[in-house]
Parts: C-alpha cells; sequence; structure tokens
C-alpha cells in the first residue's frame, strides 16, 4: 500500500481531493485545489459527487457493519411458525450443530412450546418458562412433565447404559416405564431417587426437595449420609437442603397427596383423577388456569370436587364417565 | 419481474424455505439499510424487515407482485416504516418530514440510492485490512491523519496512500454505477410498471 502507484490510478489530484475532504489542505494545496475545481465542471461535480459519499453516502456504514443477516434470519424463522421452512436437501447441507439447537429452540418456541432445547456435551435441557408445563416423551417410553419454572438435563447417553436425569430447580413429575436392568434415577445434587416402576413428582427448590409418589415404588437417597428410604404409593417425603433444618427429612403417607397451595386447578383435577381413577373434565379450558389453595385428603372425589368448586365458584354435573366442572350458570340456580 | 427474480419469487410460493433463506440474506442489508434510513434504530429497522418478510412468506401465495420482487418488499418496508413512525412518533419532526409515501420517481431514485450505498460499503468490505482501519479511523473516528499514524505506529505518507487508495475504490463504484445506463433503466421500467 506504500506505493506511489495507486496515485496513478486515474488523472485525479488524489494529493489534494484527499486533504479537501478530510479539511486538511494547507493554504498552498488550497489554492492548487481551487484552481482544479475552476478549470472544469466535470472536475467540480466529480469532487462533489466524493464529498456527498464521504460526507452522508456513506454515513450508516455502522449499521451495515453490525448488520448480521444470520442473527436476523434465525430471529425471522422463529417467528414462521411451523411453515415448512426447513426442507429435507437443506437439513444435509447445514454443517453447523449449533445452528441448528438454535434453530429447533426457535422453531420449539414458535410451535407454541414453553421448552428451551439445547445440545451440548453434556446432555440436553429441558426449561420451562413461568406459566408454561411441558410433557417431554423419552426415548425409553418415560414421560415427563415439565411444571412451569423447571429446568432438568437428560445425559447424552440417556437410555444407553444409564437413565439418569438431573433436576436443576423446579417441580416435574415422571412416569417411568421400569427397566430392570437400567434404573431410572433422578439426580438432584444433596440426593437422588431411583424408580422402581413408578409414577412420581419431584419439586425441587433453593431448600427443598419433596418427592411425592403416585404409584408403584421408589428409593430415595440422601447423598450426604448414603441413607435410603423407600417410598410407596401416595406416600411423600421432604428433604430440607437449606441453612434451617438442613438435612432433615419429613415423610407423609398416603394421606398428605392432596394438599395444593396456589395451584393451577389443571394440577388438582390431574391429582384427583389419578388418585380416583375418574374422568374429571372442564366445561371451558380458561379454568386450568385457576389457582387454589386447598387440602382434600381423605375426602371423597364427591366431596373433593364440591370443595374445588366452591372455593372457585364452580359448579359441576356428573354423567356416567364423570365429572364437568364449569362456570356457575345463576339462571339455573 | 426479471426471470432470476421470477424464478426465485415462484419458489417462495411453493414454500422452498431454502430459496427464501437465500434471498432474504442476500438482500437483508439493502431492505435494513433502506428502514434505517426512516427509523434511525437498527433494531427496530430488523423487526420491520422481518414483518414484512414474515407477511410475504404467509401470505406469498395470495400476492400479486406485477413489479418486481425486490421493489415490492421496499415499497412494503417503506409503508411499514411510516406506520412505525405513525404509531411511535419518535421525533416528530423527522416524522413530519417522511410522513408522506415518496412519489414513485422518488421512490425509485431512493432505492437506487441505497443499492449505490450497499455498493460502496461493499467496496468498503473488500479493502485490505489495513487500509479499511484507516478508512474507518479518518472517516468515522474522524480522526487527523498525524493521529492515525500515531496509533497505528505508520508513517504519514503510509496514511496518505490507504485512505486515496480507500477514496479510489469508492470513486470506482460512483464511475461503474454512472455507466450502468441499461441496467438502470431497466430497473426503471421493472419498477415502472405496477
Amino acid at each position: 500500500m506504500d506505493s506511489q502507484s495507486s496515485y496513478t490510478y486515474d488523472d485525479l489530484p488524489w494529493h489534494l481531493i484527499v486533504p479537501a475532504l478530510q479539511g486538511e489542505l494547507s493554504p498552498e494545496e488550497s489554492l492548487q485545489f481551487d484552481e482544479w475545481l475552476a478549470a472544469s465542471p466535470v472536475n467540480r461535480e466529480k469532487y462533489q459527487r466524493l464529498l456527498h459519499v464521504w460526507q452522508e453516502g456513506i454515513a450508516d456504514y455502522s449499521i451495515y457493519l453490525n448488520a448480521d443477516e444470520s442473527q436476523a434470519w434465525e430471529a425471522l424463522r422463529g417467528r414462521l411458525g411451523d411453515a415448512p421452512v426447513i426442507r429435507p436437501d437443506f437439513r444435509q447441507r447445514s454443517s453447523s450443530g449449533r445452528r441448528w439447537a438454535v434453530a429447533a429452540a426457535l422453531l420449539l418456541i414458535a410451535g407454541g412450546a414453553a421448552i428451551f432445547y439445547n445440545r451440548k456435551e453434556d446432555g440436553v435441557r429441558y426449561e420451562t418458562a413461568s406459566g408454561q408445563q411441558k410433557t417431554v416423551a423419552l426415548p425409553d417410553g418415560s414421560t415427563i412433565i415439565l411444571r412451569q419454572q423447571t429446568r432438568l438435563r437428560l445425559a447424552d447417553d440417556y437410555n444407553r447404559n444409564t437413565r439418569t436425569i438431573v433436576l436443576l430447580s423446579g417441580e416435574a413429575s415422571f412416569d417411568v416405564a421400569h427397566q430392570q436392568q437400567r434404573p431410572f434415577v433422578v439426580d438432584m445434587d444433596a440426593a437422588s431417587v431411583k424408580d422402581i416402576g413408578t409414577s412420581f413428582t419431584i419439586a425441587r427448590t433453593a431448600d427443598s426437595i419433596k418427592v411425592v409418589v403416585a404409584s408403584g415404588k421408589v428409593a430415595f437417597t440422601k447423598k450426604e449420609t448414603g441413607e435410603t428410604r423407600e417410598l410407596g404409593a401416595g406416600s411423600s417425603l421432604c428433604l430440607y437442603t437449606g441453612t434451617t433444618h438442613h438435612g432433615e427429612i419429613s415423610t407423609t403417607d398416603s394421606a398428605g397427596l392432596l394438599r395444593f397451595d396456589n395451584s393451577p386447578l389443571s394440577d388438582v383435577i390431574a391429582a384427583l383423577q389419578k388418585q380416583f381413577g375418574k374422568n374429571i373434565r372442564l366445561g371451558d379450558s380458561t379454568l386450568a388456569q385457576k389457582r387454589l389453595t386447598v387440602h382434600l385428603d381423605g375426602e371423597s372425589l364427591e366431596d373433593a370436587i364440591r370443595t374445588v368448586c366452591a372455593s372457585l365458584h364452580l359448579d359441576y354435573s356428573s354423567d356416567e364417565t364423570g365429572y364437568i366442572l364449569k362456570k356457575k350458570d345463576y339462571k339455573i340456580k | 419481474m426479471s426471470p432470476e427474480e421470477d424464478k426465485i419469487w415462484r419458489s417462495i410460493q411453493r414454500k422452498d424455505g431454502e430459496a427464501f433463506e437465500l434471498f432474504y440474506k442476500d438482500h437483508y442489508k439493502f431492505f435494513l439499510l433502506a428502514a434505517c434510513k426512516y427509523l434511525g434504530d437498527a433494531p427496530l429497522a430488523q423487526e420491520v424487515v422481518n414483518d414484512v418478510f414474515v407477511r410475504l412468506w404467509q401470505d406469498a401465495e395470495r400476492i400479486d407482485i406485477q413489479s418486481s420482487l425486490k421493489s415490492y418488499l421496499y415499497r412494503a418496508v417503506v409503508n411499514r416504516c411510516l406506520n412505525e413512525l405513525d404509531k411511535t412518533k419518535r421525533d416528530r419532526q423527522h416524522f413530519q418530514e417522511l410522513k408522506h409515501r415518496p412519489e414513485e420517481t422518488a421512490e425509485w431514485k431512493e432505492m437506487e440510492d441505497n443499492e449505490l450505498k450497499l455498493r460502496l460499503y461493499k467496496a468498503i468490505d473488500d479493502l485490505p485490512e489495513q487500509c479499511r482501519k484507516v478508512f474507518r479511523m479518518s472517516r468515522f473516528e474522524e480522526l487527523k491523519q498525524q493521529e492515525i499514524a500515531d496509533r497505528l505506529g505508520i508513517s504519514i505518507k503510509t496514511v496518505k496512500n490507504h485512505i486515496t487508495h480507500a477514496l479510489q475504490q469508492l470513486n470506482r463504484v460512483l464511475d461503474e454505477w454512472n455507466t450502468l445506463p441499461m441496467v438502470l433503466a431497466l430497473v426503471k421500467y421493472f419498477f415502472g410498471h405496477h
């Protein structure tokens, strides 16, 4: 670049034009430059054109520089919903795994699923946001329901040698397809839960781990001491992991399952259905998000439904298929 | 519509995601700069451009494009920008200046200016690294030649040469642009027939 050759690219007096554009002309150069401009309208036009480019024509170069069409495309793709943007041949051409992870995440979000999917060396992560719930079907036939604000991770080799899931935070219900050779283990740093053919729910907070077993049996292990307890259907256990009551365990047997604290009606109904084996429906799907705090331990199904309806100002009816909950109809009552 | 554009447009109408992606990525900066001119806000401009492309994708079968695809999208982006300005009234004076959609000829001129600008930026991108650095320091950081020389530890003569080379490249783009009457006539032709 240090050669003089660039000066001879064309007949323009670049040694004057450059300092003129930058306002760095010496008095002597200034005179020469004025002479050159005055010599021909073509000169003036050429300089004006360059001056315009220099001053205005390239003013938003930083926007161009920072524009990232790939990032913009990913943002766009997230908004295209379930449109068939991905063609099979496109998939083969794409060499970047990371790009696919991002795309998958965007597509899943666009599809309404409240799930975050991110494949890293340490496995697959699932995450739900506030107010969202997601069911994950695992390759071994087991199912996980992530309640809101839950994060968990599956080992990359899940279902090969082991079936380990790390519950990082939040609450999840597990319906496990039992395999004698490959136990299903939920790991939570302070404790682990090993299924013995069952469905159960674990809620992990900063200072507690609560396990509720709906059916079958699980083995709960407190890692600090190696202490293991078996929990049967209908029982629950809480291990305190915070500073107060650290390491203490409380358990509840069969009763204590149907206790809800500010839970969505959908959870209450799911628990009642599981407990009583009856179908309970909602007349209006918006009711599912209504929240209630209620203890239904030891109540009959009819009594439990009556209690739920009373606390949410609902009506219910029953037929041979089960119960239907709906908004109160004041005209009939 | 040129045969090439027509082919792309048909692919998009057939929901060919790959063709859509390629077209989008090829033209993203063009439309982003156009939207930025109206909105002066890059993230908002991106949103506007993406809005337009989402609609293009979703409604492709129902959209009937008489002019060129590019000018159809340009018009859609401008309209969307004007709506945005209307909605936010973020800069009243700016808004006053721009609230009327440009006349057809002015719109064509705007698009042309935008295209030229893109070519200038591509020419800057193509400069040798050190040359580009010097040019950017001179134009965008408004540093004097001596300051650039001091910062980079090079001679003032080298700084001058770099800036000269950069400006010559830009001038070459301008020269080429002005000797493209046929291309421009075609653009005008496609743009003018709605």
